[in-house]
């Protein structure tokens, strides 16, 4: 099962900060999270950069990436300060 | 008449108990134009090689740029400036509060500081006069309540009682906001100095002062208008960055021996906003408002910032928002940096940990760190040695290869695993393990448009570049959060999965070439509103690739400053944790690789392959050895 840590928005409604998805790559993965979250996260994908372990997607294997067990995938957006 | 400057330096001798002033602007001061620039080339000229940190001898320098006091949003900043007692290299500390601006409508654009009181005494700066007083009923008290018995109508700088007790992390503050890094309040503690307070209603010249109120309005609506510092920030504070720090595998946690644990949304900005904020707050004249208020058993408390949370927070295993609160409200009252407190204690605890040294420190063991923080601040105890940062902690009870500094300044919460030109960074800056010094993270992890963070690509022009840029900003000084809007706030909308934005990443990956041109050539236009501000101060143009100079010259001053304290290659490094251990699945290679990048850094920067710098670089930007 691969973790989910949604955008706060969604984990608020979800009343959760983690969700697990057993998924075989991240295109099953957010159809599955989709069905769970009540709203289609492929289109929130445009909004969001994409992690998984970390790393953004653009270099793994974008939607095809596989995801194995206790992989993480979160969705951010640009952020700064410090 | 020097337009943007008071024209005066004041000088105080806390040993004669007298001051006098000299011109601000002598011999070849106005190429280091103010703040850091400035106060680092009158310290190099004021002291010799080897002078300690704490001999009275040693200049602490409180020093404002041509910006300050003039209305210019987040330009309400000094920089202290002086001999780290952590590192031992350059120490400078920026911070906004409530100081600047009337310190420099009192009359003065930099305070010097020698010497050493026999008794704690406090600085009273005025119009037409200057009073050294004894801090009586002060001296132990934290800075909250120093603040509070201090004149009303003054701004303040102020030590805690860490400062008091020479804590090598102790920081100054000014009301809510902190000159937090490098030590500089144990400086000040050693020269018995409690606080400096000052005010006055002089007026700053302004050369061309109806365009500057003019670009004024239009700047803060732009600065209101950009998604970064007209939303996130005001909205978030810089806890926005809790969520992508761990998205990103970066937030120090339990000492940096990973990069998130699965509780750190817990201490999120939006979480925060959700359940625990107040109000915004912010600094004079700042449009942003990133400062929090929140709610504390009851009272209402400033919030942690982001680097609070990530070391005080995440990196000891502390996953509540009010602990949180808590340590850093220590934090600031006992006048201790967040950010090397933070590594400290959690380098204690993977020492306790490890059997290395059994000191009962452990992570995630709220009560004990909060006790433990009254230790550091008051040297009891444990304490003693914890006070006194990571690489002297190392040097005692072994475990270098896990402190986590460069040149024994603390890294703040952006694990440069996950960044590599930020490691590169870190391991390059003069003042030593800090993230304000180019912040290149944002470009790599942290920001809306990012590049490869591993990989070593362009990242050397491009942290040459993010560091002159910063380094100008804080000899000017405007606040490093104007750099943000700096970025098209269309970014903010692409697709970061589409084909503009990775034509764009691709570009920025592939554009070594050009910006090694860029870094040293002169571009002759007036781009930002850094040039353009300073423009309309001094009457005269000032163009981007002035600006850019006026940058390499206050990092390259900092630079010979180190050099002549016998600082080389051998210091430009990372802890060992960085560059051998990985917290990333599927990466090639095990850490940061920073030699791959150190010898292209040293050639753009001018240095030979010891990390020296080399005359001729000298001798480009004009800087006297």
């Amino acid at each position: 099962m691969a973790k989910f840590y949604p955008p706060f928005e969604l984990s608020e409604k979800l009343g959760k900060k983690m969700v697990e998805i057993d998924a075989p790559d991240l295109e099953a993965f957010l159809k599955r999270g989709s069905e769970l979250a009540g709203k289609d996260l492929s289109a929130e994908s445009k909004r969001f950069a994409i992690l998984i372990n970390g790393r953004n997607i653009r270099y793994l294997k974008g939607f095809k990436t596989p995801l194995g067990p206790d992989d993480e995938v979160f969705f951010v957006y640009g952020s700064g300060g410090g | 008449m020097s337009y943007g400057y008071m024209g005066k330096i004041l000088k105080i001798d806390l040993t004669t108990g007298k001051h006098e002033t000299e011109d601000t602007i002598s011999g070849d001061r106005a190429k280091y134009l103010g703040g850091k620039g400035l106060a680092t080339r009158i310290l190099y000229d004021m002291t010799k090689p080897g002078l300690d940190p704490y001999d009275p001898a040693m200049p602490l320098i409180f020093s404002t740029g041509p910006v300050t006091g003039t209305g210019v949003p987040q330009s309400n900043r000094f920089v202290v400036t002086t001999r780290s007692p952590l590192t031992g290299a350059i120490a400078n500390s920026t911070s906004g509060g409530d100081l600047a601006t009337k310190f420099k409508k009192a009359g003065y654009d930099i305070l010097i500081v020698t010497g050493r009181a026999k008794h704690p005494v406090l600085i009273e700066i005025r119009e037409d006069k200057v009073e050294i007083k004894a801090a009586k009923g002060l001296w132990g008290k934290g800075t909250i309540e120093t603040q509070d018995g201090l004149p009303k109508d003054c701004g303040h700088a102020v030590i805690g009682p860490a400062g008091e007790n020479k804590v090598r992390f102790a920081c100054i503050v000014s009301g809510h906001r902190v000159a937090g890094r490098t030590g500089i309040g144990a400086v000040m503690g050693s020269k018995n100095l409690k606080a400096v307070s000052a005010t006055g209603n002089k007026k700053v010249e302004i050369m061309n002062e109806s365009d500057l109120r003019e670009f004024h309005k239009f700047m803060v609506k732009f600065l209101k208008d950009h998604p970064m510092t007209g939303d996130i920030l005001p909205r978030l504070g810089t806890a926005n960055l809790v969520q992508i720090t761990a998205g990103r595998n970066i937030i120090p946690t339990r000492n940096f021996q990973t990069g998130h644990d699965e509780k750190t949304l817990e201490l999120s900005g939006e979480e925060m906003a959700a359940h625990h904020l107040e109000r915004q707050s912010g600094c004079l004249a700042c449009p942003i408002r990133c400062g929090r208020e929140v709610k504390y058993e009851g009272k209402v408390i400033k919030g942690p910032e982001f680097e609070t949370i990530g070391l005080m927070g995440n990196n000891l295993g502390v996953f509540s928002l009010p602990a949180v609160f808590n340590l850093s409200h220590l934090c600031d009252d006992l006048g201790v940096d967040s950010i090397s407190c933070g590594n400290s204690i959690g380098f204690a605890a993977e020492l306790n940990q490890r059997g290395l040294w059994k000191n009962g420190v452990e992570f995630g063991d709220t009560g004990r760190i909060v006790a433990l923080m009254r230790e550091i601040a008051h040297r009891e105890g444990i304490g003693d040695d914890i006070a006194d940062g990571t690489k002297r902690m190392a040097e005692k009870h072994g475990g270098k290869e896990f402190a986590i500094n460069a040149k024994g300044l603390e890294l703040p919460a952006y694990d440069p695993r996950g960044c590599w030109g930020q490691g590169l960074e870190y391991a390059t800056t003069p003042r030593g393990g800090c993230h304000i010094n180019g912040s290149t993270m944002y470009l790599e992890a942290t920001g809306p448009v990012t590049i490869n963070p591993h990989s070593i690509k362009a990242k050397p022009p491009l942290v040459v570049m993010q560091q002159n840029t910063a380094a100008a900003i804080s000899s000017s000084i405007f606040c490093q959060f104007t750099a943000y809007a700096m970025i098209p706030k269309q970014a903010f909308s692409m697709d970061p999965n589409g084909a503009l934005y990775k034509a764009i990443t691709t570009a920025l990956l592939n554009s070594g070439a050009v910006l090694k041109m860029a870094v040293k050539g002169h571009m002759p236009l007036q781009v930002l509103w850094f040039e353009k501000y300073l423009s309309m101060i001094f009457g005269r143009k000032v163009t981007m690739g002035d600006f850019n100079e006026y940058g390499a010259r206050a990092f390259q001053m900092e630079k010979l400053y180190n050099c002549r304290e016998g600082f080389s290659r051998k210091d430009d490094t990372l802890p060992e944790r960085m560059l051998r251990e990985s917290t990333f699945k599927d990466v090639s290679t095990s850490g940061v690789p920073l030699d791959e990048m150190l010898d292209d850094y040293y050639a753009i920067r001018g240095y030979d392959e010891n990390g020296v710098i080399t005359q001729k670089e000298l001798d480009r930007l004009g800087i006297r050895a």
